[in-house]
């Protein structure tokens, strides 16, 4: 690869419409882009799973502004000015990840209980064999939901509802009954939720995630969105990691 | 288009990018989502004629 790697925000340019950009070819054959593209997907799902509810409410309600440290006021001009050159230099894509055609939004949270209460999961956090989990969704639509899970073995795992049961319907933040524990070996786990119009196929979805989900473990943790869905469906998700902590090794940063 | 469709237009396609680059600059998440809240929320004053 010859060509010299492009700028973060000349990369920014290239996620938002993949098709048009001149970088497809350069992208395509250069590692190290790649990596960088992949990390910041995983900024993006970030956003999308943490950020974007708030946001989206913030805005709306035009809420007063809060008061936050003063160091960051002098980035603010900054930020605002790369968010604008993005939307007047670039053209917006087709929505991605857990967004669907009409900007309905899905969001999982996982929870693990504890004699001190219930604490929330964070993304790519290590979890000692057999924790107990818990799920929370939110969804702007109402929306049939299934929470399913797949490991670096290729085990797929219907977390919720049990094997045999209809998917409910949500809508809102819903609590979802029941507990669920995880596989045990060492290694990632990706946990997804889906939402659909219709109940989705339980066959075919494990087909899928066995396809794109499973084989090794840089499979799974790369894997944060389901293709094939049908179209419509929601899918949020969160990545767990099996084995024992270690001394000195904390839980990663909400 | 109302406001929430809109918001949450503005938000899908440029959200994230606006989330990288603020994490990228203030190195903290929820510094960074605290500035990517006022970002979008200032950008959706500004251009809220745009996207309605």
């Amino acid at each position: 690869m010859t060509a010299r790697c492009p700028s973060d925000l000349r990369l920014e340019g290239y996620l938002l419409d993949p098709e048009r950009s001149e970088l497809g070819e350069h992208v395509g054959g250069c590692v190290t882009c790649r990596v960088r593209l992949e990390r910041m997907n995983a900024g993006g799902d970030d956003f999308r799973q943490y950020v974007f509810p708030a946001t989206i409410d913030a805005v709306v309600a035009a809420a007063a502004p809060r008061p936050r440290p003063g160091w960051i006021a002098p980035f603010l001009p900054v930020a605002a000015a790369c968010a604008a050159a993005m939307i007047f230099l670039l053209k917006p894509v087709p929505p991605e990840g857990i967004l669907a055609a009409r900007g309905e939004v899905l969001s999982l949270e996982v929870f693990t209980g504890s004699s001190e209460g219930a604490r929330q999961l964070g993304n790519g956090e290590l979890l000692p064999e057999g924790t107990p989990l818990r799920f929370r969704v939110k969804t702007t639509v109402p929306c049939r939901v299934r929470v399913v899970s797949a490991d670096c073995e290729g085990r797929v795992v219907l977390l919720y509802p049990p094997p045999g049961e209809d998917s409910p319907i949500v809508s809102g933040t819903s609590v979802l009954p029941g507990e669920a524990k995880l596989g045990g070996d060492e290694g990632p786990e990706r946990i997804f939720a889906l939402c659909s119009r219709e109940p989705l196929p339980v066959l075919a979805l494990a087909a899928k995630l066995s396809d794109q989900a499973t084989g090794d473990d840089d499979r799974v943790r790369r894997a944060s969105r389901l293709s094939g869905l049908p179209e419509g469906t929601l899918q949020a998700t969160l990545l767990v990691e099996h084995g024992e902590e270690k001394a000195g090794q904390g839980h990663p940063e909400k | 288009m109302d406001h929430r469709d809109a918001a949450v237009r503005l938000c899908r396609d440029y959200g994230p990018a606006v989330y990288r680059r603020c994490l990228r600059l203030l190195r903290n998440r929820e510094a960074a989502q605290d500035a990517t809240r006022e970002v979008v929320m200032r950008l959706f004053r500004s251009l809220g004629r745009e996207f309605s």
